[in-house]
């Protein structure tokens, strides 16, 4: 070893850190990629990839395999990734922000506070009157997304004080709350309101990304494209965060104007994704810390565009384990979710034990 | 003449209560840090240091006067363009999760990078040369979480050089440090200001390496009071010995340090110099003995030095010989038999 200077060392380290991040990028696209066509062909309606590819290229004969790839399979596995995708980077963005590793939308209470909108919208709607939403027919789409973003901003901007005054264990604790305080909140409103809105906000508390539609998508697409934009933006910044806000401010950061966009993006991210897909758990939190141990960084340059793509891939595979070719649909995401991140919380919990942190 | 570092005219530094008055920590503050300098900031626990530095890093308003960093006031300064003037290590334990040496100095590149934060060669070389500068070349490739607290300070220094500052503070950075990398830790920054033309603000509570090391003083007393000057002329002024001294401790102006303050009420002769006479001299305060020099005098009785060394005590005609000093305290200091018995 005496021949190898440090300088060579560190050299072939970097060769092998190289092909490590370049098998890393190569893989997580090829990933995505796979796990959606996997959830077009997969179902209780089985279509072969001969099938799926014909169906993407617009020449599938079969008009009722085309129905069910193109109106019902598609949009629902493109949900699943733009909201697997919006809500790791949301809590790729809050772990940093709030110096806190269990941080993300659904702990944070985010989640809540706009299915609270989305309920308030729909009690609007119910003693407008169904007339006034016909005429006004984007309400359906817009009036939602609009009531889940205004309570996912109110709800941050709580935390954000909140985070000022309390540690870290308390804040996720005050997020807990304001969870069962949105349920309850929620099923009083929805004791005010019409029975068929209130159906259909049940169905939706549960949180899934079936039954979205390409009308839906035609929203909810620009809303995650415009918040991962933001938040690649903001990657530069939020590196500077890493060492805390003192010395962010002396790096050069507008930290008051940092944090506002922040949180901006993560409204612009997960309250569309809640207003159409329910309130969807775990992704946010666990996203982050997988892509942390697999390029062992926790550079947002890097770790910004690796969350979206892992992000997409986690929301894909929820979702394909729900709507596997099973006999019978018992499955809900959302357990799913839990069944996969709960294990990776506690490892992330136990760590940060040893670590002295948290 | 370019213009001074940083310079602060009339500055009232303190806390802005809400709804309240100001609470003023220290007003009247005239100053200047000059280019190439290294100044140790010290002062009581609680006097402001770390307020002061805050308020000359731009972290916390003035609440009155002006401040100038290179020449340019403070609060017109944009962000970025302070911080390509200044740069600051806080007494903070950080944790910026996993990043190495290099990617944390590297973040030091922020006010020079474009809106991505993507580094260019010239980036490149600047933080390889600022983790150079701050002995921190080894610890480019590690863990930022798998550091010693010294290594850690030394990436955060290294993290500061690549900011390119003209001006440096540097908020108790020694604290967590042992003696010999505290030692080491000021040597670096010397280095900086005499071989870079680079100015360092020091706040530290290690009065005796401020003493050896500082180009100069600023000393802020509890209740605000405030002087600068070099070393020496501060120790001449007796402002140590009012600053510092509590019960039981004084500082000793004729040696620059802290010792404990006896009561020194019974005195003994002592015959021997060198170290051994330094250190002689040091147990017996230690052990309430005030040493005195001089053939005419006895006192208790005598302590004699000789080559070894060696030590004999002579008391009322009877000689001992002592090997270590160990030894020595316990012959000298009150036993069970020279105490009254008690009935």
């Amino acid at each position: 070893m005496t021949e190898h200077t440090a300088a060579d060392r560190r050299q072939a380290a970097d060769a092998l850190g190289r092909g490590y991040r370049l098998a890393i990028w190569l893989g997580l696209p090829s990933v995505v990629v796979l796990l959606f066509v996997l959830e077009l062909a997969i179902g209780s309606v089985r279509i072969g990839l001969a099938q799926v590819i014909a169906g993407l290229l617009g020449r599938l004969e079969d008009s009722g395999a085309r129905t069910i790839l193109l109106d019902l399979r598609m949009p629902r596995a493109l949900a699943a990734a733009l909201a697997g995708a919006a809500l790791g980077v949301c809590g790729l963005q809050l772990q940093t922000l709030f110096r806190n590793p269990l941080a993300g939308p659904w702990a944070l209470g985010i989640t809540a506070g706009a299915q609270v909108g989305v309920a308030f919208t729909a009690m609007a709607a119910a003693v407008v009157g169904s007339e006034f939403l016909r005429a006004f027919a984007a309400f359906g789409s817009l009036g939602t997304v609009a009531g889940a973003s205004f309570g996912a901003a109110a709800v941050m901007t709580l935390m954000a004080a909140a985070s000022r005054r309390v540690s870290t264990v308390a804040l996720l604790i005050l997020g807990l709350m304001l969870g069962f305080m949105a349920e309850g909140l929620v099923s009083v409103l929805l004791h005010f309101t019409n029975e068929t809105q209130a159906r259909i906000y049940a169905s939706w508390s549960d949180g899934s990304y079936a039954g979205v539609t390409w009308d839906e998508l035609r929203f909810l697409a620009p809303f995650v494209a415009v918040g991962l934009s933001l938040s690649v933006a903001l990657a530069k910044q939020l590196n500077a965060l890493l060492l805390g806000e003192n010395y962010a401010r002396t790096m050069g950061v507008d930290v008051g104007f940092a944090r506002l966009a922040t949180l901006a993006s993560v409204v612009v991210l997960a309250g569309p994704v809640t207003a159409y897909c329910g309130p969807i758990t775990f992704l946010g939190i666990i996203t982050p810390h997988i892509c942390r141990g697999l390029l062992r960084t926790s550079d947002h340059r890097i770790l910004t565009p690796a969350v979206t793509m892992a992000g997409a891939a986690l929301g894909l595979v929820g979702d394909l384990v729900v709507h596997g070719p099973w006999e019978r649909h018992f499955l809900h995401l959302n357990p799913v979710n839990a069944l996969i991140g709960g294990p990776i919380v506690i490892a992330v919990i136990l760590r940060q034990r040893r670590l002295g942190g948290l | 003449m370019s213009a001074p570092a940083a310079r602060l005219e009339d500055v009232s530094i303190g806390y802005r209560a809400r709804g309240g008055r100001p609470s003023i920590v220290a007003g009247g503050l005239t100053v200047e840090l000059r280019r190439g300098e290294l100044v140790c900031l010290l002062g009581p626990n609680g006097a402001g240091k770390s307020t002061l530095l805050r308020t000359i890093s731009g972290l916390q308003l003035a609440l009155a006067g002006k401040i100038f960093v290179d020449g340019v006031p403070l609060a017109s300064q944009k962000p970025r363009d302070l911080a390509r003037r200044l740069a600051v290590v806080l007494t903070e334990r950080t944790e910026v999760g996993a990043l190495n040496g290099f990617a944390v100095a590297a973040l030091g590149r922020h006010p020079y990078t474009g809106w991505s934060g993507a580094l260019d060669d010239a980036d490149r070389t600047a933080t390889a040369e600022a983790l150079r500068l701050a002995g921190a070349e080894d610890l480019a490739e590690r863990h930022f979480s798998e550091m010693s607290d010294g290594e850690r300070q030394r990436v955060l220094i290294a993290r500061a050089l690549a900011q390119q500052p003209r001006m440096m503070v540097l908020d108790e950075i020694t604290a967590f440090l042992d003696l010999p990398r505290r030692v080491s830790m000021v040597r670096l920054l010397q280095r900086l200001t005499r071989d870079h033309g680079l100015s360092v603000l020091l706040s530290t509570h290690d009065l005796d390496l401020a003493l050896r090391c500082a180009d100069r003083i600023w000393l802020l007393e509890m209740g605000g009071r405030f002087h600068a000057g070099a070393p020496e002329d501060l120790a001449l002024q007796g402002l140590f010995e009012r600053c510092f001294s509590t019960e039981g401790v004084v500082f000793d102006s004729r040696t620059g340090s802290f010792r404990l303050d006896h009561r020194s009420t019974r005195t003994i002769r002592l015959d021997g110099d060198g170290t051994a006479g330094v250190w002689t001299r040091r147990m017996l305060e230690r052990i309430g003995f005030e040493p005195v020099t001089g053939q005419s005098f006895t006192g208790e009785g005598v302590l004699t030095i000789s080559d070894g060394p060696r030590w004999r005590w002579l008391r009322n005609g009877l000689g001992t010989e002592y090997h270590c000093l160990d030894d020595v305290a316990r012959a000298l200091a009150p036993s069970d038999d020279t105490r009254p018995v008690q009935r």
